[in-house]
């Protein structure tokens, strides 16, 4: 599907009526290899191209969408999403589909032709590198799977914008299940790389495997109030919960954001600085613009535990009269881009990893464990998959059907330490962060 | 569509053992939100495309075509039937598929009121009423979103052991959330209805008293107690049951995860697993259920699967494979989310059998502790048998009796525990959970319920 297709299609919906219409196209196909039993299972080769259209009339928002990327499919499609907004009942927040832009970021390392000539059997020849790791040192059942991506995005839209971004994408994700007399642990480690000389197929193997072994003879605790240890992953994945909810601007639209009326306030502890990077180079989350077409940014979310800014893409800028931080982003072809973080880079504390451990009395440390909000609520309740009980300074034993509770206010309001060594996984970039304390709930 | 797969098929030469499938699927929809009063949008989704599946020499290889176009699904043969035999050399457990199963058969949608008939307009008036109405019940009421969503798809598999099915499967779904705010405590409630039935369904919802219902759950909830955390005996609606039988036991079920070795329940067959009150069932031939549907996307007839029976482990969730390699008739499991995926091995309607317990019999039966209402999503580490699972609301119960209202709450456990640890079934079955599953990246409709049920010292995790 060409550019004069394309500028048809806008014209010929144009003229059935649209205000505007905006056409999101999508050409690439990813390359699977499943792992079970410690072993190659399958390999697959799959399509991912297909073409989203957003048509505004009168406010009126009609969005169609299909997987077949035909002449015909693509003036069928328009005509519908034509069609569609003119049903719907106009929307009276939104005011325009972006401008066109000038000048857009340079971001490396997004494209790496290795990854698109990989030799037939490489990405097998990978996952066999992992599983031979995992088995290499730990008697280990190892499953799994490892995909290689390319992806080509374009987007046009009636107001003159056009652009096209490649991008190629290596991942590999390895579960691993060890058994002692009846003891059962569970683990994984995961890669996500978008140039292949930095992927390292026998470290996540290696990882899952150690992981898993070093889970068994876990036990429950008493419940009670403890002190929170969250490792670098668990630091990222409950920030990108929390702030991506709570400094969302669409939820402040719908009031539902954590944060809300409390930008220049004070919510966590002043080592806590957070920044959202889409430019940084490599970055699995990196792109040179969002899913309208808007060129990326890198912006700061919280800066010495002030709240500074919500996130937001075209229609929340608009609505709120705010700045438009380009995070629209979508979740499938037919979705609407919300406003939605990409990668995490927070800063450094003071505190070595050791001393955190060390100077806890009695608490939790969890790995790759995100404290995550309840849907639509600030509440936190989680299942600790991964966590072990720390006592006197020291880690005793790994733990089971043990949950976390606490909320989002409290959880920052707590925050009483940060570690200074940093985890850069990709432009992910996380520290480990202390919790005071929080509800453990389990039962001896 | 049937006669030209079965020819392109024809053209290829395999060896004995060697299996081919070819899976073709349209499929178009509608869905349409609002949200906090204003339209969110009217979405048209189509799809067509091609899945090929190739064992060669005991690998697995797949492939998906977009369209279907006949010299892209003779490639797309080529390449899937390459893929196998490279998997096959470095592959240690070679696949299977049983030679004697051979279906032939057509399933057609039928619709008392065909969905497809009914104006957009009608359908966004449905939501629009269950929205304002859930919207307006209060000031407390922050913000709400009601969608409409519909499916209606074709999927043809022909194979080269001669099957030849023709599947049509359709599903709807109307759903609302809310959420309450006072300050910093906020409280969200969802509530949904699912079905493979008509339009008729949805004229039965009333979406007026559902919103109504759902808007003074989640004002109420604002003044309900924070939970408390610890081990306590517990009595769960039929919408927390549906989840708990899906997570807890149904995964274990699943004949890929036994023979991966990612299940509690290998080598437990004909084993006493859990209390003689605990029957199991999956059966998408249930008219009407969001899992219900005739053929699986190996184009196997479905059927109703005794899962466990008298607290015992009678039988498993099989796909041609996991049939084959246990040596066991294969009973229609084998779903895909759509042609752009391989079919693995799922649930359809899973429900734990009815008791002879009244409600309050049930909260006698526990005394002290909890009643927990209104799922909110769960999943297990099938491996270790550890789950988790969430609720919307309840009651704390004292003496038998329903006592105050109380937050969402959060439980975990160990699943062969709770099977044994039931000490009560109630009379009160209601397929309560209509959802959808994820496993391996791949979503598929499922429905879940039961009757309510006691269970005596789960975990249960407060804020």
């Amino acid at each position: 599907m060409d550019s004069r297709q394309i500028h048809e299609a806008i014209n010929f919906g144009l003229k059935r009526g649209a205000d505007q219409l905006e056409f999101f196209i999508l050409h690439g196909n990813s390359e699977t290899v499943q792992i079970e039993k410690s072993a190659i299972n399958a390999s697959e080769n799959k399509s991912i191209s297909g073409m989203g259209i957003r048509a505004y009339t009168k406010k009126g928002l009609g969005i169609a969408t299909t997987t077949l990327l035909t002449e015909r499919s693509l003036k069928e499609l328009t005509k519908k999403a034509v069609k569609l907004s003119k049903i719907a009942p106009p929307d009276e927040l939104f005011k325009s589909l972006p401008d066109p832009f000038t000048v857009y970021p340079k971001v490396n390392g997004l494209y790496d032709k290795t990854i698109t000539n990989f030799p037939d059997g490489h990405l097998t020849d990978l996952a066999i590198e992992a599983i031979d790791a995992g088995l290499e040192k730990h008697n280990v059942i190892i499953s799994g799977t490892f995909e290689r991506e390319v992806v080509e995005e374009s987007i046009y839209n009636s107001l003159g914008l056009e652009v096209n971004q490649k991008a190629t994408a290596l991942a590999g994700v390895i579960y691993a299940k060890a058994e002692r007399s009846g003891d059962i642990a569970t683990s994984w480690d995961y890669q996500r790389i978008r140039e292949a000389a930095t992927f390292n197929p026998a470290e996540i193997g290696s990882n899952a495997a150690k992981n898993a072994v070093s889970l068994l003879g876990a036990k429950k605790v008493k419940s009670e109030e403890m002190t929170v240890i969250l490792d670098q992953r668990s630091t990222q994945d409950t920030f990108l919960t929390i702030f991506g909810t709570g400094l969302n601007a669409y939820e402040v639209l719908l009031k539902t954001a954590f944060f809300i009326d409390r930008l220049g306030q004070k919510i966590t502890h002043e080592q806590i600085t957070v920044h959202d990077n889409p430019l940084y180079p490599g970055g699995s989350a990196s792109a040179i613009f969002d899913d309208e077409g808007v060129p990326h940014q890198k912006i700061t979310l919280i800066k010495k535990g002030i709240a500074i800014a919500y996130f937001s893409n075209s229609y929340t800028a608009n609505a709120l009269n705010i700045p438009n931080t380009a995070h629209a982003t979508k979740s499938s072809l037919g979705g609407i881009p919300y406003p939605d973080l990409n990668q995490l880079q927070i800063k450094a504390g003071d505190w070595s990893s050791e001393e955190l451990i060390r100077e806890t009395k009695k608490g939790i440390y969890l790995k790759d464990t995100s404290l995550e909000p309840t849907t639509g609520s600030p509440n936190i309740s989680i299942l600790v998959d991964q966590g072990f009980l720390i006592e006197k300074g020291e880690i005793t034993h790994p733990l089971k059907e043990t949950m976390v509770g606490t909320n989002v206010f409290s959880l920052l309001k707590n925050v009483d330490a940060v570690g200074k060594e940093l985890l850069n996984e990709a432009g992910s970039i996380a520290p480990m962060i202390r919790i005071s304390k929080a509800m453990v709930s389990s039962e001896e | 569509m049937i006669d030209k797969l079965e020819k392109l098929l024809d053209k290829v030469r395999l060896n004995r053992g060697d299996f081919i499938d070819v899976r073709w699927e349209q499929g178009e929809g509608l869905a349409t939100t609002i949200q906090n009063s204003r339209p969110e949008q009217i979405t048209f989704q189509a799809e067509e495309g091609v899945g090929i599946r190739a064992l060669i020499n005991g690998g697995w290889g797949f492939v998906s075509v977009i369209g279907s176009k006949e010299h892209k699904i003779e490639k797309g043969i080529e390449m899937a039937m390459k893929i196998a035999a490279a998997t096959a050399k470095k592959t240690k457990e070679k696949g299977v598929i049983p030679e004697e199963y051979v279906f032939e058969g057509s399933h057609k949608m039928k619709f008392r009121e065909d969905p497809r008939d009914i104006s957009i307009e009608e359908k966004y008036a449905v939501i629009e009423n269950f929205e304002r109405v859930t919207r307006e019940y209060s000031e407390k009421i922050v913000a709400t979103n009601a969608t409409f969503r519909e499916w209606f798809q074709t999927e043809i598999v022909v194979n080269s052991l001669g099957t030849r099915v023709s599947n049509e499967y359709s599903n709807i779904n109307l759903s609302c959330m809310a959420t309450s705010r006072e300050g910093d405590n906020m409280q969200n409630v969802y509530t949904a209805k699912g079905t493979t039935n008509g339009w008729e369904e949805i004229r039965k919802y009333h979406t007026t008293e559902k919103g109504e219902e759902l808007a003074k759950r989640a004002v109420e909830l604002l003044k309900a107690q924070k939970p408390p955390s610890g081990r306590m005996n517990v009595v769960m609606d039929q919408s927390l049951v549906g989840v708990f039988v899906h997570e807890m036991i149904g995964h274990f079920e699943e004949a890929d995860a036994v023979l991966a070795h990612d299940s509690l329940f290998e080598g437990k067959l004909g084993q006493q697993i859990g209390t003689k009150s605990i029957n199991l069932y999956d059966d998408p031939t249930i008219s009407g259920l969001r899992g219900s549907y005739h053929f699986d996307s190996e184009g196997t007839p479905t059927t109703k699967r005794e899962l466990i029976k008298n607290g015992v482990l009678v039988g498993y969730l099989h796909s041609l494979e996991t049939a084959a390699k246990m040596n066991v008739p294969p009973n229609g499991a084998g779903r895909a989310m759509s042609f752009n995926y391989r079919p693995i091995v799922r649930m359809g309607n899973t429900y734990l059998g009815t008791g002879d317990l009244s409600f309050e019999e049930l909260l006698e039966r526990i005394k002290d502790g909890l009643y927990l209402q209104y799922s909110y999503g769960g999943y297990v580490d099938t491996a270790k048998g550890e789950f988790y699972f969430s609720a919307q609301g309840g009651y704390l119960v004292r003496k038998g009796e329903l006592l105050a209202p109380i937050q969402n709450v959060s439980l975990t456990g160990h699943c062969l525990e709770v099977l044994q640890k039931t000490i009560g079934v109630g009379n009160d079955l209601a397929y309560a959970f209509p959802g959808s599953c994820g496993k391996q990246s791949q979503w598929v409709p499922i429905h879940a319920g039961g009757p309510s049920l006691a269970v005596r010292d789960l975990i249960v995790g407060g804020q």
